[in-house]
């Protein structure tokens, strides 16, 4: 049905008395055209309905159309998009959640004539009250519970913060979302909080996106849904065993966005650790994962980690991570480039997270170092859509020693897109 | 299942021990054996193992006296070496509950004669050599394997008599068939234990 593959990428040579084992892990999932799923989707949309969906994307701009106009519009394109037998709903949500379609509740499968319905009734979403996003996603997550044989996608678009309940809620109502279902979330304008989004899709393992005009939101809305619906497999895993008296320190996904997973970490056994990806198309993904080891002889031969794919409980793919220890520096000494690689993007991501921070802070010094370090490292790694994305924030001195000074008068919504694409990474390059 | 040279888990993987991570490729032998005088007492030049005579001034190498005109009935005594493998002892550390340095090696002269070797000197079920005694190896059974001459000063066949953590000369695992040791080999029983068998 699918066909997984996973390769680590590492050097296996320790120095005398190392003990960090350094992988890349890459796993690709290949679909054929025609095989069949095997699995059917559920895909639950929330959409915010809040009062400040009237208001436009931005005042200052030009684009007078009020942001619920165009989700409405977004919003039904994209229902068109929903393959045929995929079971769905749309949830409205403001300081509480409504069912917009179907309207008694449950889930619909989709056809020509469940997806026109389903238009109608956005179209009949009149924007008001306040944001808690902890009870769109409890509705969500009760559709969801009565299928937990199949892919289960969420996807929730806000405009603003979550602002009319306690944080606690939210992160009390994402423990139970968990596991449930996965969840990618849109934010629309620049009255939401990335960091906010950041917790759902983190927790949820989806992915976080920012929409500023209405032509973007057409567009994105309708790939959301392409994606889940090319979705294939549900709740793979990748599933790391170390040796006793060794330690799995870190695992993060670094492609094709930067999340961390030790959070979701699930203890199988002593020596077995699962790491939930949720579900999968044709895709590939690659993780950092770091291993601390008992120190070797020089010359012993051990295995730092066997990394598998699981599907449920069965192995699909498996590979070893080895480790030797030498005396010899030049055998040591050279990181993998696939470590290098992501290694510098992940320095790349953490360094514009803390620059923003420190900026809105008002630590100018600080801020101005780390998007410093920011530019110097996009400048090497020749990443030109963060390049551009830094030098709406700074004004670049020189970007191959990382000197930049704050701009003033920076656009909002540039630099939550900063924010917000701080995690994408880019793929390392192949030799060939 | 197979048993982990380092940790002495029974790992189900047999590529790599599935507790502790070690391989469990067969380790190449790196046991060092004593050796004794390895020049000519008479004119100190180099001989090889096995030589009973110095080729270049004939003398017995054994005593230093110069041959005889006829040659001597072939020496059939053997040396049986009992020594550590210092890398098994190294890895099997975390089972004992001491640092201490490894036994030194007890060298013993044997009779071709079939010979039972194993762990124990007051069982009832009792080797002719105690290994353990040398090696303080508690991974020997009580009789763990069986040496025979082949014949006429050719060496040895060691069988392995169903002992619960095999035997191996060299890399190899003896299985049911007999195996021939011969001058270099390296046998291999128990945790850590070595033996070497020479013309002496």
């Amino acid at each position: 049905m699918s066909d997984f593959s996973i390769a680590s990428h590492h050097n296996e040579h320790l120095p005398e008395g190392g003990t960090e084992v350094v992988t890349m892990l890459s796993i690709t999932s290949a679909y054929g055209a025609t095989t069949p799923s095997g699995e059917h989707s559920v895909i639950v949309i929330m959409g915010d309905k809040s009062g400040s969906m009237r208001t436009p994307f931005d005042r200052s701009a030009d684009e007078p159309v009020s942001k619920m106009a165009a989700a409405r519009d977004a919003l039904s394109a994209a229902i068109d998009h929903l393959a045929d037998g995929t079971e769905f709903a749309v949830i409205a949500g403001n300081h509480q959640a409504e069912q917009c379609y179907p309207e008694e509740g449950g889930l619909v499968v989709a056809s020509d004539r469940t997806r026109a319905a389903a238009r109608r009734a956005i179209q009949l979403i009149s924007p008001g009250g306040g944001t808690a996003m902890s009870t769109w996603l409890a509705a969500a997550r009760e559709l969801f519970e009565s299928r937990p044989d199949a892919i289960r996608l969420g996807i929730l678009v806000t405009d603003g913060k979550n602002e009319s309940e306690e944080p606690e809620a939210l992160d009390q109502e994402l423990e139970r979302c968990a596991g449930v279902f996965q969840c990618e979330c849109r934010g629309v304008g620049t009255g939401w909080v990335v960091e906010e989004l950041r917790r759902i899709s983190g927790a949820l393992l989806g992915g976080i996106g920012m929409i500023r005009s209405s032509a973007q939101m057409q567009q994105d809305f309708s790939e959301m849904i392409d994606t889940a619906v090319a979705k294939r497999t549900a709740d793979v895993s990748l599933r790391l065993w170390v040796p006793r008296r060794c330690e799995i320190v870190d695992l993060q996904q670094v492609a094709p966005v930067i999340e961390g997973l030790m959070g979701l970490a699930a203890a199988r056994s002593e020596l077995v650790t699962d790491f939930p990806t949720g579900a999968w198309a044709t895709e590939r993904r690659d993780y950092l994962v770091r291993i601390r080891v008992a120190p070797g002889e020089l010359g012993d031969d051990v295995l730092a980690a066997r990394a598998s794919v699981v599907i449920g409980d069965e192995v699909v793919a498996q590979t070893m991570v080895r480790a030797t220890w030498t005396d010899d520096p030049s055998l040591s000494s050279p990181i993998a480039r696939e470590v290098a690689h992501y290694t510098g993007q992940a320095k790349l991501s953490l360094a514009i997270r803390k620059g923003l921070a420190a900026r809105n802070e008002g630590r100018t010094d600080a801020a101005e170092a780390a998007l410093g370090a920011a530019v110097r490292l996009a400048t090497a790694a020749d990443n030109t859509e963060i390049l551009e994305l830094l030098e709406r924030i700074v004004d670049v001195v020189d970007a191959a020693e990382g000197v930049v000074r704050l701009r003033s008068g920076v656009d909002l919504g540039d630099e939550m897109e900063l924010d917000t694409k701080s995690t994408k990474t880019q793929r390392v390059k192949r030799t060939s | 299942m197979i048993t982990c040279v380092r940790c002495g888990a029974e790992s189900d993987s047999d590529d790599y021990c599935d507790q502790c991570g070690a391989s469990l490729a067969p380790i190449p032998p790196v046991v060092q054996m004593p050796s004794i005088a390895r020049a000519c007492p008479q004119c100190d030049v180099p001989f090889d193992d096995g030589e009973v005579f110095c080729e270049t001034c004939g003398c017995d190498l054994a005593t230093g006296e110069v041959a005889p005109d006829e040659p001597p009935e072939r020496a059939l005594g053997w040396e049986l070496t009992v020594g550590v493998d210092p890398r098994r002892w190294r890895q099997y550390a975390s089972q004992r509950s001491n640092d201490a340095p490894p036994p030194t090696p007890v060298a013993m002269r044997i009779e071709e004669a079939t010979i039972t070797l194993g762990r124990g000197a007051e069982s009832e079920r009792r080797a002719d050599i105690d290994l353990a005694a040398a090696t303080r190896d508690t991974g020997i059974s009580r009789v763990h394997a069986r040496l025979e001459p082949r014949g006429a000063g050719d060496g040895w066949l060691i069988v392995d008599l169903d002992s619960a953590n095999g035997t191996m000369v060299n890399a190899v695992r003896v299985e049911d068939a007999p195996c021939p040791v011969y001058e270099g080999d390296v046998v291999f029983v128990g945790m850590w234990t070595a033996l070497a068998l020479r013309r002496s």
